[in-house]
C-alpha cells in the first residue's frame, strides 16, 4: 500500500518535471535523450531570457563591439555568413569558420576539435579569445553589474540579483539549449506528415549509401571526429583533434559537423573553404582522397555522377528547417533591451 | 521497538548539535622560501639570479578521512582554493564529531574529472577566479607565475599553468596521510625547492595539459609540518 503510494508520488514527480522541461525544452520524438545534463541547470524562461539577451549584447566584447550574434545570426542557422574564417574585434580574423548552432544538447563536445568538455564552458572561449572578443569572464561580470537591465534579470533568473561567471555562462548555455532544429521537411517524413519526391527519395538513398556513417541520422553527426580527406590548408595548417590530444593519429580530424540547415550554413568546412554544396560534393565524389589518417568510411572513396550529385543535393535541402530560422524567441532580443 | 527507534533518532540530533559545538580540527596550508614563509612580490636572491613571485595559486579538494580501508568523513562541496598572496592561508575546518576515530588523511590535488566535465560551478570553482583555461575546457590545477632577473626567459617572466584532467595528461594526484584525531595539520610546500631545482631548470613556462605539466605535478610535494 505505501509502497505503491510512494511509487506513484515519485511518478508524478518525475512526469511533471519531464513535463515542465517539455515546455521550454522540447525532445522530437525522432531524436535520441539529450547529453546534457538539465539536473545540473534547470531550464526557466526568465533564464532563457537572460542568455539571449547576452547572447546579442555586445557588452561581452572588450571593445562593446561584437556579441555571440556577430558570428552566429539566427537567420543562417547561427553561423557567419559568407566569412570563411570569423571575424571579431579589431576585424581581426579567427583561424576557422563559425560552425551552425542547433542541437546542442545533444553534443558530447564543442569545437571543431572538440577542445570544450561542456556546454556550460563554451562561451568561455570566445569571450577570452584576442581575436572574437577579447575579453574575460571577470571584466563581462564587472560590466554587467554596472548596467540597470542586467541585475534585475540576474534577480528574476536566480532569485537573487548577484551576478557571477557560473551564472552567466549558465544562462547562455540556457538559451543556446532551446536552440531545436527539429522540423525540416526529413523530419515531416519520418513523421509521416508529407512524402520525399522522387529526386529527393534517390539522393536520400545514396546518403544512407555513403554518407550516414559520419552524418547519422537523425541528428546528422555521429559526434566523432573523423578526417574527411581534406587536404591541408597549407597556411592554417590546423591538426584538428591532433591539438588537444597530442597524437599523432588525431591529426586532421575534425568533429563531424551537423548537416541540418545546411543550405543556410555555408561557407563550409572547418575553414569554410567551400562555398557551395557542389563543391562539397565534387570533393567527396572525386574518389582520390589520401591522407595518413583518412577515416576508414572513406577509405574506398565515393563516386557520384553529375546526376547522382544532384539528387544528393536534393536531399540535403531537405533538412531545412524554416521554422527554426525564422523562431522569433531565437531573433535579437529588442522587447528585453527595451523593458 | 518504535520507542526504542524514536530514542535513538533523538539521541543522534543531540550528537550533532554537540559535535557543531565541539572544537573542530583544521588543515592549513602554507608556503616556504628557504625555511621562511614566502611573500609574494618580495625579491629573492638565489645567489645567481633574484626571483619575485606574483602568483600562487591551486586546488587541493575531496578531504576525506579514513579509518583503516573505511570511509568516515568526506567533506560536502570540498574544493579549495588557496591562494598564496593570502598569508595564513584559508583553514579548512573539519566539522566532525569529537568521538570519530580515523588514521589517516585523504585529499586532492587539484580537481576531480568528474567535476570538470560536469559544467560550470560556483564559489571556488568560479571561472571568474582565473583558474579556468578557456580555450580547452580544464581547471588549471596550479598557478605559479613571476620573474626572474637573470635567467633565459623572454621578458624575465616565468609563468606554470599545471592542470590537465585525462588520460595521459592527467595532472590529479590523490594524497593521503597518517593523522591523529583531533589534530591540527599544517602543509606546507617548499616553493624555492620546486622553482629552483623542479621546474626553472626545465621551462619557463608551462600553459597547458602536456607531458611537460604531468612531470611538474609530480614535483609539487606537500610537506606535514608537525606543529
Ligand atoms: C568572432 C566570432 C565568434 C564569436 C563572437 C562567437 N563565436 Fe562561437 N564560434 C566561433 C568559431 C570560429 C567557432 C569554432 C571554433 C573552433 O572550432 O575552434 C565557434 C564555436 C561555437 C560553439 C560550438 C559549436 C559546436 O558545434 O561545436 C558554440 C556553442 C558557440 N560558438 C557559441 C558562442 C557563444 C554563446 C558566443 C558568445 C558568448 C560565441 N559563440 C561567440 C566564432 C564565434
Ligand atoms: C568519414 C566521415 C564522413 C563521411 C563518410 C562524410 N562526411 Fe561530410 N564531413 C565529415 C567531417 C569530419 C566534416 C568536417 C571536416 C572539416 O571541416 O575539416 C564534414 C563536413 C561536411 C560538410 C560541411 C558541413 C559544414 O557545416 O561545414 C558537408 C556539407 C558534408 N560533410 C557532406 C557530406 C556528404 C554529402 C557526405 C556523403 C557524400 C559526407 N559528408 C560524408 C565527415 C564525413
Amino acid at each position: 500500500m505505501k509502497k505503491s503510494f510512494l511509487l506513484a508520488a515519485s511518478a508524478i514527480l518525475l512526469l511533471s518535471f519531464v513535463w515542465i522541461q517539455e515546455g521550454l525544452f522540447h525532445k522530437p520524438a525522432n531524436f535520441p535523450d539529450p547529453v546534457y545534463n538539465f539536473t545540473e541547470n534547470r531550464l526557466k524562461q526568465e533564464t532563457i531570457d537572460l542568455g539571449r539577451a547576452l547572447f546579442y549584447d555586445p557588452i561581452l566584447s572588450n571593445t562593446n563591439t561584437i556579441s555571440c550574434a556577430s558570428c552566429h545570426s539566427s537567420y543562417t542557422a547561427f553561423t557567419h555568413v559568407d566569412h570563411a574564417l570569423s571575424h571579431g574585434i579589431f576585424d581581426s580574423i579567427g583561424t576557422r569558420n563559425s560552425p551552425a548552432l542547433m542541437n546542442l544538447a545533444w553534443q558530447k563536445s564543442f569545437m571543431w576539435d572538440g577542445a570544450i568538455n561542456n556546454l556550460d564552458m563554451q562561451s568561455l572561449a570566445p569571450i577570452s579569445h584576442p581575436a572574437e572578443m577579447g575579453s574575460s569572464i571577470d571584466s563581462v561580470v564587472f560590466r554587467l553589474k554596472k548596467t540597470t537591465l542586467y541585475p534585475h534579470m540576474f534577480y528574476q533568473a536566480f532569485g537573487d540579483s548577484e551576478i557571477t561567471g557560473e551564472r552567466c555562462l549558465k544562462a547562455i548555455a540556457q538559451f543556446v539549449l532551446t536552440l531545436v532544429s527539429a522540423n525540416s521537411t526529413y523530419d515531416k517524413v519520418k513523421r509521416g506528415e508529407t512524402a520525399f519526391t522522387e529526386q529527393e527519395e534517390k539522393g536520400y538513398y545514396l546518403f544512407q549509401q555513403h554518407c550516414n556513417s559520419c552524418h547519422t541520422e537523425p541528428l546528422f553527426t555521429n559526434g566523432e571526429f573523423e578526417n574527411n580527406g581534406l587536404p591541408v590548408d597549407s597556411r592554417l595548417r590546423d591538426p584538428g583533434r591532433a591539438k588537444i590530444t597530442q597524437n599523432p593519429s588525431d591529426s586532421f580530424k575534425f568533429k563531424v559537423p551537423t548537416l541540418r540547415n545546411i543550405e543556410f550554413s555555408y561557407p563550409y568546412m572547418h575553414d569554410g573553404r567551400f562555398k557551395r554544396l557542389s563543391d562539397v560534393l565534387k570533393h567527396y565524389g572525386s574518389g582520390k582522397l589520401s591522407s595518413p589518417t583518412l577515416s576508414v568510411h572513406l577509405i574506398n572513396g565515393i563516386s557520384l555522377s553529375s546526376e547522382q550529385r544532384v539528387d544528393l543535393i536534393a536531399f540535403l535541402l531537405t533538412l531545412t528547417d524554416k521554422d527554426f530560422l525564422f523562431e522569433t524567441k531565437y531573433a535579437y532580443p529588442n522587447e528585453i533591451y527595451s523593458r | 521497538m518504535r520507542y526504542c527507534l524514536f530514542f535513538v533518532a533523538v539521541m543522534m540530533v543531540f550528537r550533532n548539535v554537540d559535535a557543531q559545538n565541539q572544537r573542530s580540527p583544521s588543515i592549513r596550508f602554507s608556503h616556504f622560501w628557504n625555511n621562511e614563509q614566502l611573500f609574494l612580490d618580495r625579491p629573492y636572491s638565489t645567489g645567481s639570479d633574484t626571483i619575485t613571485i606574483s602568483k600562487l595559486k591551486y586546488y587541493v579538494s575531496n578531504f576525506q578521512l579514513f579509518k583503516g580501508q573505511k570511509l568516515v568523513w568526506s567533506e560536502p562541496n570540498s574544493y579549495h582554493l588557496i591562494d598564496g598572496s593570502n598569508k595564513s592561508g584559508p583553514e579548512i575546518k573539519l566539522n566532525i564529531s569529537d568521538t570519530m576515530k580515523y588514521d589517516h588523511l585523504v585529499f586532492i590535488f587539484g580537481v576531480d574529472s568528474l567535476t570538470q566535465s560536469g559544467g560550470v560551478k560556483g564559489g571556488d570553482l568560479d571561472p571568474t577566479r582565473g583558474m579556468y583555461w578557456s580555450w580547452q575546457s580544464g581547471y588549471i590545477h596550479f598557478k605559479l607565475e613571476g620573474t626572474c632577473t637573470t635567467c633565459h626567459a623572454t621578458d624575465k617572466e616565468f609563468q606554470f599553468h599545471i592542470g590537465g584532467y585525462t588520460y595521459p595528461f592527467n595532472t590529479i594526484r590523490r594524497l593521503s596521510w597518517p593523522v591523529s584525531p583531533g589534530e591540527n595539520i599544517e602543509f606546507s610546500i617548499d616553493i624555492e625547492e620546486l622553482l629552483t631545482k623542479k621546474l626553472l631548470p626545465s621551462a619557463f613556462h608551462i600553459m597547458s595539459p602536456s607531458v611537460k605539466a604531468v612531470a611538474a605535478s609530480h614535483s609539487i610535494h606537500f610537506l606535514k609540518t608537525e606543529k
